[in-house]
């Protein structure tokens, strides 16, 4: 079960983060979008404002996720290509369309990893690292606990690791998570909290 | 110590938006499509391009000669069957007429309830346990979408893959049945409130040795995201009629059967009588008695009640002036002359916890037996009235803490019984167990036998959810090349590789070379689905043929049953399916 406590604390941060954050868009710019999506079914040249407009960010997700930029450059490409071969079959949900490509992306990364069968790389700030810390862990030798979060984080599956990678890493607020994932909102933060209190648990154990 | 899933990098340096942009061209992307204009042909190539973007982006031509020399390799070698089922989806039913279907029934999302399948099967549904896509806890009814598959024709059919990765290492699943569940209102797909667990009972089948009292599976969820199945838990399995005739032929074994079906019935008598010894020790609450109106279309007279009357009679005439009374309806009948008479002299008294009074008039050795009920009037009506209201709150509450005290004991006395006979089982199985350990000479231990059994689980999310162990591949490995007669053409390379023992089905990329692991001793089968939707098929009196060792090389020839499969009757007649 949640505690008030957990609720709030997590609450409060995703509401600051809402605030600073640029991540989410209005129903009215999502119609807008869903115009130059049809606009792309018609005809992919009209494609162009839609990969102006996310291959920055699609690319640093890849590059957060891969640590090699010809690496990155090289699945990007992938991604607007399949999203471009694909934009057919997209339907408007009510959700952003980068919620869709991050998808794609997300599909690309894991399929390269499961090829080359190498680890896949997680990119952490040190700021963001702080927080998951905040978040999991009681007082005490930092450098102690530190070490003990990234063995928890090694015992995450990759689904676990998705979550908390945009969660913490990326600082994405629940809303944004749950339209990539295509899950509800208060599943993300359920999810989320569960998440949390395994690497709590694995901290002890480990401790 | 584990090895570490992740290379997880602290403080990388970013790349700036410039340094972005500079990948960025709209123009190079459309030319691309213009070329590539299917998925799968764009897939196939994106190994070769990756290595040749990246030794432009150094510009060294040793390492470019390099990457054409593996290029070449790697178009020479082919793709291997990992690379080759990455690029297959993920749940690929090979006849799509004839995948197994879903069965549906209603349940009111706001009370829950049970789902019951034709076979016994069961899903116990909590109450407020759906959500629909916008995150609204949904109400109303709602159509809970089905389907089960217990063994290789069906997993077949399913197109789902019965396979397990574990950190790189192939398992084989030996299914002990599979559900796919999900619900849906008005056509739309929903999804279960987080926190909400759906308890499964699933009826279906194992195959395993004689004498095996245990059978030990696990639950695993298919994620398609991950492409692989979860672990969830360990299944529960109980296997019915786990004490019928076979496998108890031998005499010390009946005995020790005997011995324990006795403890178990004995402990079932004990059980019984605890618990109807504990209700009848619990004090039943007295139910108050309603006052009845007088009725003046009833016959009705006075009594003068007597100081020797019996206490509750006498307790009624204290508190009521004007009672006046009616002859029951359940009164046996009576001349209503005989209140003309004069009586000597009469005895009342109440009978049970009813109503009604038995009023006896005596004359002499004359006596008339009626029953007559206390009627009120006016305030006394409304008074009594108010006191039996008063009386019902107390008499509910007594009986409630009554239920409550009751269930308490009643559960401990069934959780006592319950520890008595698992502990017993568990000593009944670990005898069985010795036995078998004593005698693993005796061939008939390893017999098949085909066993009912009820998994229980529960699920905590909608989608396709097994009851299964990861066994090891066979151990006969050899390369196989693949013919198939009459010149026939498939639809795809895939073959399904099945060991009917086991009750497992194994996808192949079926080229020249592909490894094949099977049991020489176990029931095999193998077959791919053809262009004209039929199934060519390798035998398992083929497979006793086979006179390999490990390593070596078979080609297997596939022969065409001219029979069309327009049903799963079909398929189960080519696929030579047999209940053991």
């Amino acid at each position: 079960m949640f505690s008030n406590l957990q609720i709030s604390r997590t609450l409060a941060k995703n509401t600051a983060r809402m605030q600073s954050s640029n991540k989410t868009i209005s129903q009215e710019a999502m119609q807008a979008e869903w115009l130059e999506v049809q606009a792309a079914q018609q005809n992919p040249a009209y494609f162009r404002p839609l990969y102006d407009r996310y291959f920055n960010q699609i690319f640093r997700f890849i590059f957060k996720r891969t640590g090699d930029e010809n690496i990155a450059n090289d699945i990007c490409s992938q991604v607007f290509l399949k999203a471009i071969q694909k934009i057919g079959t997209y339907e408007y949900k009510g959700v952003p369309f980068s919620a869709w490509l991050y998808r794609v992306a997300s599909n690309e990364v894991a399929q390269y990893f499961r090829n080359t069968q190498k680890n896949r790389v997680v990119t952490v700030e040190e700021h963001t690292f702080s927080d998951l810390i905040d978040e999991v862990s009681e007082e005490g030798d930092f450098e102690k606990i530190r070490q003990s979060m990234l063995g928890a984080l090694q015992q995450l599956k990759e689904s676990d690791m998705v979550m908390i990678e945009m969660r913490f890493f990326e600082e994405r607020p629940f809303k944004e998570i749950a339209q990539i994932l295509s899950i509800t909102e208060s599943n993300a933060k359920v999810k989320t909290y569960r998440i949390l209190e395994k690497m709590k648990k694995i901290m002890k154990k480990n401790s | 110590m584990k090895k570490d899933l992740y290379n997880i990098k602290i403080n990388p340096p970013q790349l700036s938006k410039e340094e972005i942009a500079k990948y960025q061209d709209f123009d190079a992307l459309l030319a691309k499509f213009k070329e590539t204009p299917l998925p799968k042909e764009v897939k196939s190539e994106r190994k070769p391009r990756v290595i040749w973007l990246r030794y432009v982006a150094t510009a060294a031509a040793v390492f470019l000669l390099a990457a054409m020399v593996n290029g070449l390799l790697q178009r020479e070698k082919g793709m291997d069957e990992k690379q080759f089922f990455a690029n297959q989806p993920f749940i690929n039913p090979p006849l799509n007429d004839l995948k197994p279907t879903f069965v549906s029934g209603k349940i009111n999302a706001n009370e829950g309830g049970i789902y019951e399948n034709n076979n016994g099967s069961k899903l116990i549904i909590p109450a407020a346990a759906f959500r629909n896509p916008d995150g609204k806890l949904v109400e109303g009814d709602v159509d809970i979408k089905y389907r089960e598959m217990h063994d290789y024709v069906d997993f077949f059919l399913s197109g789902i893959p019965m396979t397990y990765d574990s950190a790189g290492v192939k398992y084989v699943l030996e299914s002990a049945g599979m559900v796919e569940i999900y619900a849906e209102q008005n056509g739309q797909q929903l999804k279960m409130d987080p926190g909400k667990e759906i308890k499964v009972e699933l009826i279906s089948y194992i195959n395993m040795p004689r004498l095996n009292m245990s059978p030990k599976y696990n639950i695993y969820k298919l994620s398609a995201s991950s492409r692989n199945w979860e672990y969830q838990n360990v299944d529960n399995i109980q296997i019915i009629d786990e004490l019928d005739n076979e496998g108890f032929e031998n005499e010390e074994l009946r005995n020790l059967r005997t011995n324990y079906q006795t403890y178990l019935s004995k402990t079932s008598i004990l059980e019984v009588n605890e618990i109807a010894v504990l209700e009848a020790t619990i004090e039943i609450p007295t139910k108050p008695v309603r006052p009845v109106r007088a009725n003046k279309d009833h016959f009705s007279f006075d009594l003068d009640i007597s100081d020797n009357a019996s206490p509750v009679v006498k307790n009624l005439g204290e508190k009521y002036q004007n009672i006046i009374w009616h002859i029951s309806p359940n009164s046996p009948e009576i001349n209503t002359n005989a209140f003309k008479l004069e009586w000597e002299s009469m005895d009342l008294k109440p009978i049970d916890n009813g109503p009604d009074f038995e009023l006896t008039l005596i004359n002499g050795d004359r006596k008339e037996y009626i029953l007559v009920t206390p009627a009120l009037s006016g305030n006394e009506f409304s008074k009594a009235m108010s006191l039996y209201d008063t009386s019902m709150e107390i008499y509910r509450n007594k009986l409630k803490d009554r239920e409550l005290t009751l269930e308490k004991n009643r559960n401990s006395i069934i959780e006592k019984y319950y520890s008595l006979k698992e502990a017993s089982k568990k000593e009944f199985v670990r005898t069985i167990e010795n036995w078998r350990i004593k005698n693993q000479n005796d061939p008939s231990l390893n017999q098949i036998v085909r066993k009912k059994i009820i998994n229980r689980f529960v699920a905590n999310e909608f989608g396709i959810w097994n009851c299964d162990r990861p066994i090891h591949p066979d151990d006969l490995e050899i390369e196989g090349n693949f013919e198939l007669d009459k010149n026939a053409e498939v639809t795809d390379e895939i073959a399904y590789l099945v060991n009917k023992n086991r009750n497992t089905i194994v996808r192949i990329y079926a080229k020249d070379g592909a490894k094949i692991n099977f049991d020489q001793k176990s029931d095999n089968l193998m077959w791919m689905v053809t262009k004209d939707n039929q199934i060519a098929i390798f035998r398992q009196e083929e497979f006793k043929k086979i006179n390999q060792k490990k390593g070596g090389n078979h080609t297997f020839r596939l022969k065409v049953e001219p029979d069309a499969l327009k049903s799963e009757e079909d398929v189960r007649k080519v696929l030579q399916f047999k209940e053991m």
